[in-house]
């Protein structure tokens, strides 16, 4: 009888290790899992590496405390256009966008867990004038010269408080452009779009880490993570593209 | 045989006494006759509706309402004779109703009866035939009707069953009781009838007192608050031999009377036990301080007197001390000692009818022994004997009752004792598995054998396993069934291969019908899809019903039938169990040409769609969602009416809607279908504006922006004025492989240099959203085109003067062929496909403004992210990477050039003359297109324009093209270069060669 007892416990409690494991695993795998970015999200297929791009769209490890689930970035200026008075979505929010890439300079899309889009250097230190053809050529800003943010945040802050902003408006958006599994639809239902409406809300990292927001409110502080060390090749980056700058 | 009066008749009619298992299944069936025929009767149209039978005429309903009359009739004969078990009737309606199915047939098919109503009369008419054979087998297997009870009181014997069974393993009420030997003597009532009844329960009696319910196991709380009821059952019997025990009931000779303290009648005593006994002197603890009631009314002396029983303990005759007990145990004590003193208990009789009767004593029992037997063997049968009939509801309840407690509980003291120790699931399956119990019958022991022979549990409820398990079985087909259907995804398919008999190549019938996916967003129901111009022809362009879709220029082949087949560029697949049709390429892509305005219009795949006005149709869908005919039940109508129109010449083969869809349809595909088509318009506005589309053009970047939600344009803004008006012609889509191979610019601005990004964006115009799209079926497409060639030439419908043509081609060569290539594939040339800029080609600017550099940005997002490769033969790029912002229009080959009047992106040049002349000479202002009649001599399409008459019927049902309008200029591709200042022999001779194209 004892030995049954023993058995059984040790049975059920086998069963629920291995159910844990693999819950873990699977909350890891879909939650945390840090993929290196492809190269072709940076610049295009073919394309030979390109430091500028990577400056432009490289992941400077932001999202895994600010990212943003692609797809609900992909749809807000879809969703909630009112808020964007000018054309062209992001470009209508005043971010310097490349022809030919999917998300303007200063987003970096990378996959931890799911897919998540942050920013990056390029978000306030990218620029862009207009090119031969009509379309703008996007070039690195220099220190002192930085891209206007407000509007995306303050776009980002109207769209989660608008009622809009919740599980069923924005699955039928996302359902437009792509075809979730079940598991990706339960997780953005259930998980991701009531997480992003709360950061948003009570203004905690979106976009931005700890780091860059600290850079953005104290710019001459240095900084404190490896990654965003970088100033000197930024400073040299500006100094080529000024000169190649068509005057204005 | 005595002919019984017509009253006896109604009697038996009301009262169906006797009636037989088949009888009853005629019965039923005749009820069934009855209802149909009433319906039919009443509701003609609505069995029209039900049984989907072609639409009926007014005299056809009234015939259908005497066909209802005689089936009523009918009805009623079933009914009447099977409620009097007319088993002639019974017999000649088993020859009759097999009958019925063959006569059915012939009948169908004769076209005198319709199918539907056909089948459902034989299926009726057969099944019920079955029925009544196996209930007359069955009852001639079994000898005689064995008496089932109702389900009421099945359901009541159930419950007694159950507890006693299962839940208490003893008898449901008093289960615990001390039994006693008595002898009856009569106290010789003054009325005759009733000393004749005292007289016939002279003798003994076995008497068993009980104590009440049963408490043991209850809370002590509960068990004090409800009472003891004490009880006298009895069985009064003629003992064979001196002191005989009768253990058993002999039927008809014992009668069994079962008498309970705490009530005259059984509600009082619920009650009063509810209430704690205190009512009606419930003595709980004192056996002889109680007033006994048999609760049931009796018949005796043969009928003539209907009398109340009790049992009154004689205290004066029976010596008691009045002690008072106070418990259980003292009661017992009592009880001991009065029976040790012969006690006696007069039975006294009341006459029904009236409560304030006395209560005359007609006889009396006096307790002689106690006795020690198993009181588990041990059951009164509380039905007729000696004279003494128990009637009424109770009585009733209790012949179907006390044999299932009995046949439940345990048969002996022993087996009570063994099953004590079973746990619940034992006991509950036993009871699951007996048999049904009988019903008490006066006249047989049914209580002393066992009720049924003893069946194997296996056997036992067979029925009830086969019903739950085919219940099972139809839900789970059911359940398979409908997600087979929910997710079905069944384009039509066009065989590949090329059959020269039939004319039929699988390529081109997959270009002009094959499913691109679009049907899976918005996908419009085939039967709503041809429904809509029969219900709204006041939408409709030219009004018209019967034309289908033709007049927004959709192209019907010859031989079909406009108002069921479907136009070229519209394909259909079955999704989620509905056929749905949309869009394809062929749409756009595909037009007619004819010789003489006589002539049979001849199909061109691959050329602009030059009679499809898109933005008509658009604005149709989303007018008529407006219109309040637009509901479930006006469109379901019409289609009925148009499902029943038999077309077998069909080439498109439907299904009819299903029960299944039809309720879809009802309750909420058209209600969604309305939403889609009402956020149309609002979703639109500000960006473009279908009513300026007309045949053959349309805006493509303004769906874009719609698409991407840009705010709408302000028309005070004169960048935003610039960059509102795309509009722009179809173009040709054949040799796609030499332009991509060259890398040639595509759209009219050459925004973007890759076919397959081209393709899928051109796609969203057939609703393929990416999640939507079937990229294999398109890639078929894309593969064919990129070696399509125009169809047909120039040379096949008109003549051409070769000698001249070849003058004109030094002039092709030195003018034209730089930008505009060779006449054949690879099309080389310098500037093949770069893009001329603006300022130098100067022709209307509208449509290179409308692409901004805002939306060649958001175009890059489509198919973003998405990463799968679509059926490609390379890895697709999750992305569109190809699109750029350019300054001009590209310069594109001239493949099938006489096909693609009028000239120009915006379609401005009415031909290819004019296309020669510089703007001012001039190209003509206004005329008309849509008309797909051909000018060989101007090469281009006739315009009809007569300037004579009101702006509006200018055109007559054509398009009437400003090219004064914004966005229509027909300036610019002009001077020098262009060869538009060349002498007139020579513009003969260039015009001859691109003939040739």
């Amino acid at each position: 009888m004892d030995m049954l007892r023993k058995r059984t416990i040790l049975f059920f409690s086998t069963v629920l290790v291995v159910l844990a494991v693999v819950a873990g695993i699977t909350v890891w795998y879909k939650l945390h899992n840090d993929v290196r970015q492809p190269k072709w999200w940076i610049t295009e297929p073919q394309a030979p590496p390109d430091e500028f791009r990577e400056f432009l769209y490289g992941s400077v490890g932001a999202e895994g405390k600010a990212g943003m689930p692609y797809w609900i970035w992909l749809v807000l200026p879809r969703m909630f256009h009112e808020y964007i008075t000018e054309p062209g979505g992001y470009a209508g929010l005043g971010r310097p966008w490349e022809e030919g890439m999917e998300m303007p300079a200063g987003f970096s899309k990378k996959t931890v867990g799911y897919v998540r889009v942050a920013g990056n250097c390029a978000l306030c230190h990218a620029t862009s004038h207009p090119g031969p053809f009509g379309a703008p050529v996007v070039t690195v800003a220099g220190p002192g010269q930085v891209t206007d943010i407000q509007p995306l945040l303050s776009f980002f802050a109207k769209c989660a408080q608008d009622p809009r902003f919740n599980a069923d408006e924005i699955l039928a958006q996302v359902d437009q452009v792509t075809k979730l599994s079940v598991v990706d639809h339960l997780l953005y239902r259930f998980v991701l779009i009531p997480r992003t409406r709360q950061a948003f809300r009570d203004g905690s990292l979106v976009m931005l880490d700890a780091a860059l927001q600290r850079h953005l409110e104290k710019p001459h502080d240095p900084f404190t993570q490896q990654h965003l060390k970088d100033e000197a090749w930024l400073k040299a980056q500006w100094a080529q593209t000024t000169g190649a700058r068509p005057a204005q | 045989m005595t002919t019984p009066t017509l009253s006896e008749m109604f009697y038996r009619l009301w009262k169906a006494a006797g009636q037989s298992r088949s009888a009853r299944s005629v019965e039923v069936f005749g009820w069934v006759d009855l209802a149909l025929g009433t319906i039919i009767l009443f509701a003609p149209y609505w069995v029209e509706s039900v049984l989907h039978l072609p639409p009926l005429t007014v005299q056809g309903a009234n015939y259908l309402r005497v066909v209802g009359l005689l089936v009523s009739g009918l009805g009623m004969l079933y009914v009447v004779s099977g409620r009097l078990n007319a088993q002639g009737f019974v017999f000649a309606s088993l020859l009759d109703r097999p009958l019925v199915p063959f006569v059915m047939a012939f009948l169908w098919s004769q076209d005198i009866v319709p199918g539907p109503l056909a089948l459902a009369f034989s299926v009726t008419d057969f099944g019920g035939f079955l029925w009544t054979l196996l209930a007359w087998r069955a009852e001639v297997r079994r000898g005689q009707d064995v008496e089932r009870p109702r389900l009421g009181k099945r359901l009541i014997a159930g419950f007694f069953g159950f507890v006693s069974g299962v839940v208490r393993n003893s008898r449901t009420f008093h289960p615990d009781g001390r039994v006693f030997l008595g002898t009856v003597r009569s106290l010789q009532p003054a009325d005759a009838s009733l000393a004749r009844a005292a007289e016939q329960l002279e003798g003994a009696v076995l008497l068993r007192m009980g104590m009440g319910l049963m408490k043991r196991g209850w809370p002590r709380w509960l068990a004090d608050l409800v009472p003891d009821a004490p009880s006298i059952a009895a069985r009064f019997y003629t003992a064979s031999t001196p002191g005989e025990v009768r253990l058993e009931r002999r039927p008809g000779e014992d009668l069994d009377l079962l008498c309970t303290a705490g009530g005259d009648r059984l509600w009082k005593l619920v009650v009063n036990l509810a209430t704690g006994g205190k009512m009606y002197g419930l003595r709980q603890f004192d056996y002889f301080q109680n007033e006994y009631y048999a609760q049931v009314p009796c018949r005796i002396d043969d009928g003539r007197l209907d009398v109340w029983i009790r049992f009154v303990p004689d205290l004066a005759a029976s010596h008691l001390e009045s002690g008072s007990p106070e418990d259980g145990a003292e009661r017992d004590e009592d009880l001991t000692r009065a029976v040790a003193g012969h006690a006696v208990v007069r039975i006294e009789v009341q006459r029904t009818g009236d409560a304030d009767e006395p209560f005359v004593p007609i006889a009396e029992f006096r307790f002689e022994e106690e006795i020690q037997i198993d009181q588990e063997a041990l059951h009164f049968d509380p039905i007729a004997g000696r004279g003494f009939v128990p009637h009424g509801v109770l009585t009733d309840v209790r012949r179907s009752v006390y044999p299932a407690s009995v046949q439940s509980r345990p048969a002996s003291g022993e087996e009570r004792v063994r099953r004590e120790t079973e746990s619940i699931a034992r006991r509950l399956a036993r009871f699951l598995h007996q048999p049904p119990s009988p019903v008490l019958a006066e006249g047989s022991p049914v209580m002393n054998t066992p009720a049924a022979p003893a069946v194997p549990a296996h056997r036992k409820r067979r029925w009830l396993k086969i019903a739950l398990l085919a219940i099972l079985a139809v839900v789970v087909l059911f359940g398979v069934y409908l997600t087979v259907r929910f997710t079905s995804d069944s384009p039509d398919v066009y065989p590949r291969g090329y059959d020269s008999a039939r004319g039929y190549d699988g390529e081109v019938e997959h270009f002009k019908y094959g499913s691109l996916g679009g049907e899976r967003t918005l996908g419009i129901p085939y039967w709503i899809w041809v429904a809509l111009p029969e219900l709204f022809p006041e939408h409709l362009p030219d009004k018209t019903r019967g034309r289908g879709y033709s007049s927004f220029g959709m192209i019907y082949e010859e031989g079909k039938d406009p108002r069921y087949d479907l136009p070229i560029g519209v394909s259909r697949r079955n999704v989620q169990g509905i056929d749905r049709v949309f869009l394809n390429c062929a749409a756009c892509h595909t037009g007619t040409v004819r010789k003489a305005p006589g002539a049979q219009p001849q199909v061109v795949v691959g050329m602009p769609a030059n009679t499809f006005d898109t933005g008509a149709w658009a604005n149709f869908l989303s007018e008529i969602a407006r219109d309040e005919k637009f509901t479930p039940e006006r469109l379901l109508a019409q289609i009925r009416l148009m499902e029943n129109k038999a077309n077998p010449g069909r080439l498109v083969k439907v299904n009819k809607l299903d029960l299944i869809n039809r309720l879809l349809l009802r309750f909420y595909a058209i209600y969604v279908m309305r939403e889609q088509m009402l956020g149309l318009g609002p979703r639109a506005e500000g960006l473009i504006d279908f009513k300026i589309w007309g045949p053959g053009r349309n805006d493509t970047f303004g769906a874009d922006k719609v698409f991407f939600r840009f705010p709408p344009n302000d028309p005070n803004d004169p960048q935003d004025l610039r960059e509102s008006n795309g509009m722009a012609d179809f173009p040709s889509v054949w040799y796609q492989g030499p332009r991509q191979k060259a890398k040639m610019g595509l759209h009219w601005d050459g925004n973007n240099d890759d076919v397959a990004e081209r393709n899928l964006n051109a796609a969203y115009a057939a609703g393929v959203i990416p999640p939507a799209g079937d990229f294999e079926s398109m890639q078929r497409t894309a593969k064919w085109l990129e070696t399509a060639k125009p169809p047909l030439s120039f040379r096949d419908l008109f003549p051409i003067n070769d000698a001249l043509a070849a003058q004109g081609k030094p002039v092709y060569q030195h003018y034209c062929a730089g930008c505009h290539g060779t006449r054949e594939p690879p099309f080389t040339g310098e500037r093949v496909g770069k893009v001329t800029p603006i300022t130098a080609i100067g022709t209307d600017p509208h449509r290179l403004d409308s692409y901004t550099w805002q939306l060649s940005v958001n175009l890059a997002t489509n198919y973003a992210g998405y990463e799968k490769h679509w059926g490609f033969d390379k890895d697709y790029p999750h992305r569109f990477l190809r699109y750029r912002k350019t300054q001009g229009y590209a310069n594109t080959p001239l493949d099938g050039l006489w096909l693609r009047a009028p000239y120009l992106h915006n379609g401005s040049v009415l031909n290819l003359r004019e296309l020669l002349d510089p703007a001012a000479s001039p190209r003509t202002p206004v005329f008309c297109r849509g008309n797909d009649v051909y000018d060989p001599v101007n090469v281009g399409f006739v315009s009809n324009f007569d300037p004579s008459l009101d702006e509006k019927d200018q055109c007559g049902r054509f398009f009437r093209f400003d090219t004064t309008v914004p966005g229509n200029g027909n300036g610019g591709h002009e001077g020098p270069k262009y060869g538009t200042d060349l002498p007139a022999e020579q513009k003969q001779a260039l015009l001859e060669y691109l003939k040739t194209f």
